[in-house]
């Protein structure tokens, strides 16, 4: 009958919990590589370039010079004058969908994949 | 599964139905720290449907719920609800075929957790391939199976101590 815990159950109890423990260490797997790279200054977009071109932006921030760069199709922010340097220590991003966020200069790094935004946000 | 007249079906399905739109509502109720992440006590009508009376009859309370608990809290034809729909209508069919090929190696425990990572995950792609064209979502992939670990253990637990007591009661 179905109304007892089966061994059954306890197997299978066990390889969803590794399988969900699992699914942490598979981000790569489930993201794409990112394909366009924008960089926003005060919500505007001060540049807009393919990820995997080799280059070197600097924009002028709240806090002095903020120098990005990107390189081997990676992006990021290498030196800042902000106060607490969470835009530098973010590193190197590619995934699409990542940003580098810097508040005090009120800088967004966006990384875009392939494919548009339809719909900006869904909650459920 | 016991055999029921055609009226005590029909009673069931409406009295399970009932049961799963309430937990439904109560739970929208219930905030999360994540979309999507959901306990998913409603699916405790499912389940217990799904031993009492059926696929065919859970499809019928499957449907009543997501339908009438959407026109309730307002989210019908919302994206919230196709995804409840479709999340909810795959997911039932798993947990329907699972149970009919693997006749009782599983009890409900197994069967609820099994639905409810079918929920997740069929959540998460419609959301990926028809809302968000991006991969972005996927990141929430890893919090909503740990969701659907402890609330498939929940609903396994309490629809075991229902299925239990229930048929008796039913007789």
């Amino acid at each position: 009958m179905t109304n007892r815990l089966t061994t059954a159950d306890i197997v299978l109890l066990v390889v969803l919990t590794a399988f969900t423990i699992g699914s942490f260490f598979t981000r790569d797997l489930l993201a794409s590589q990112g394909f366009t790279v924008v960089v926003e200054l005060r919500n505007v977009a001060v540049y807009k370039g393919n990820l995997n071109e080799e280059r070197q932006v600097t924009v002028r921030g709240g806090f002095g010079d903020v120098r990005i760069s990107i390189h081997n199709g990676c992006v990021a922010v290498v030196h800042a004058e902000c106060p607490n340097k969470v835009c530098v220590r973010t590193g190197w991003r590619n995934l699409a969908g990542e940003s580098i966020i810097c508040v005090p200069n009120r800088l967004v790094i966006r990384i875009l994949g392939d494919m548009p935004n339809v719909v900006r946000g869904i909650t459920g | 599964m016991t055999t029921f007249s055609p009226v005590r079906r029909l009673t069931l399905i409406a009295v399970l139905a009932a049961v799963g739109i309430a937990l439904f509502v109560i739970e929208s109720h219930i905030p999360m720290p994540l979309p999507f992440l959901k306990i998913g006590l409603a699916n405790i009508s499912s389940v217990v449907a799904l031993v009492l009376i059926g696929t065919t009859s859970m499809m019928s309370v499957v449907l009543l719920r997501v339908v009438v608990g959407a026109l309730l809290i307002g989210t019908f034809m919302s994206p919230a609800f196709l995804l409840a729909l479709s999340a909810g209508v795959v997911s039932a069919l798993v947990m329907g075929l699972v149970r009919k090929l693997t006749r009782n190696l599983f009890s409900v425990v197994g069967i609820s957790l099994v639905g409810a990572f079918t929920h997740s995950i069929v959540q998460l792609f419609v959301v990926r391939y028809v809302y968000v064209q991006t991969t972005v979502v996927l990141h929430l992939l890893p919090f909503l199976l740990a969701g659907a670990l402890v609330g498939g253990l929940i609903v396994g637990a309490v629809s075991l101590r229902l299925v239990r007591a229930l048929p008796e009661v039913l007789r």
